[in-house]
């Protein structure tokens, strides 16, 4: 029996979470996956990059699991872990590397299929490029707010901040997004 | 497109964000984080291992040396009495010579019994924890 067989729906007890039991694990990395994933690729990685910071994201929270205090929903405590970490490796790969929009918007190429309307792809992936280029932080915000659709209390409680910052941060935001968005207009 | 109402780059970005295709990754994460997390204890347990092997190392030569440093203290002061004896009187000598013979055995089984003391301390100190050695060299 592979760990996945052992996925059910129900959600595990907290001791068995806490006791990092395989089946307990494994049910959380099901319901969590997608959610970490979008935000690792929110902040423009991709293939390998994106696999290890995945891998980096559950190998924290399995670290931290014996120390779970069920103050909040076992889901969001993965996130705010997750937020921590991918804007920890996004800080430190941007001091490295450095990402610039052309670097986010060359990794966001070619993610849609190629029978999608070619206006509308240019126009997504200038999108989402000019997401992963914003600050980690609010590139997060706006992953959270406008793909997963979480509201300002949830998207505070996964980054552990006040409500305000996050409206601060979505703000923001919104205004280096019209701006780069505003700029390739003449373009097309 | 107008992107000075807020409204309408609310819904462009939200249109366009819930249109991008899921990330989709190799293998089964979680067994891939439990086999990892796994490896990283086996190696940190491995770790522990050899500063206790190094810690039991060290105590053996600190012990041995001070045994050494022990018994050629105690040659020197059967010396230094034999030496004393020869330049006074006779009366003097007797009693000193009775000096040389227990002082020097006297002082070697006092500094060895708190050797074996300050052996067994540290011992006990390293099975409660492997980084005691650690520790007292940094």
């Amino acid at each position: 029996m592979t760990t996945t067989d052992a996925i059910t729906d129900a959600m595990p007890s907290v001791a068995r979470l806490r006791a990092r039991e395989p089946a307990a694990f494994t049910w959380l990395v099901a319901h969590c996956e997608r959610i970490v994933l979008g935000l690792a690729q929110a902040l423009g990685l991709h293939g390998a990059d994106l696999d290890d910071a995945a891998a980096d994201v559950f190998l924290a929270v399995y670290r931290a699991l014996p120390s779970f205090e069920a103050r909040s929903a076992v889901t969001t405590w993965v996130y705010a872990i997750a937020c921590r970490v991918l804007q920890r490796s996004a800080i430190k790969r941007r001091r490295t590397r450095g990402v610039s929009f052309d670097e986010a918007r060359h990794a966001a190429a070619g993610a849609l299929s190629a029978d999608q309307c070619s206006i509308d792809r240019e126009r997504d992936e200038a999108i989402w490029a000019a997401v992963a280029a914003l600050e980690p932080r609010s590139a997060m915000a706006v992953e959270l707010h406008y793909r997963r659709g979480l509201n300002i209390e949830e998207i505070a409680a996964t980054l552990q901040c006040p409500g305000g910052t996050v409206k601060t941060l979505l703000f923001r935001a919104r205004a280096v997004l019209r701006n780069r968005l505003a700029e390739l207009e003449p373009s097309r | 497109m107008k992107l000075n109402d807020d409204n309408r780059l609310d819904t462009l970005l939200r249109s366009s964000l819930t249109a991008r295709p899921e990330p989709q990754i190799g293998s089964d994460l979680a067994a891939r984080v439990m086999a990892a997390a796994r490896s990283e204890a086996r190696a940190e347990r491995n770790g522990v291992a050899q500063r206790r092997t190094r810690g039991e190392r060290l105590t053996w030569v600190v012990a041995l040396l001070a045994t050494v440093a022990n018994i050629i203290a105690g040659a020197l002061h059967i010396v230094a009495i034999r030496a004393a004896a020869q330049v006074t009187d006779t009366a003097f000598t007797t009693s000193a010579s009775s000096s040389a013979d227990t002082g020097p055995l006297l002082l070697v089984g006092v500094v060895g019994l708190g050797l074996a003391l300050i052996y067994v301390a540290l011992q006990r100190s390293l099975s409660n924890d492997g980084d005691a050695f650690e520790l007292v060299m940094n």
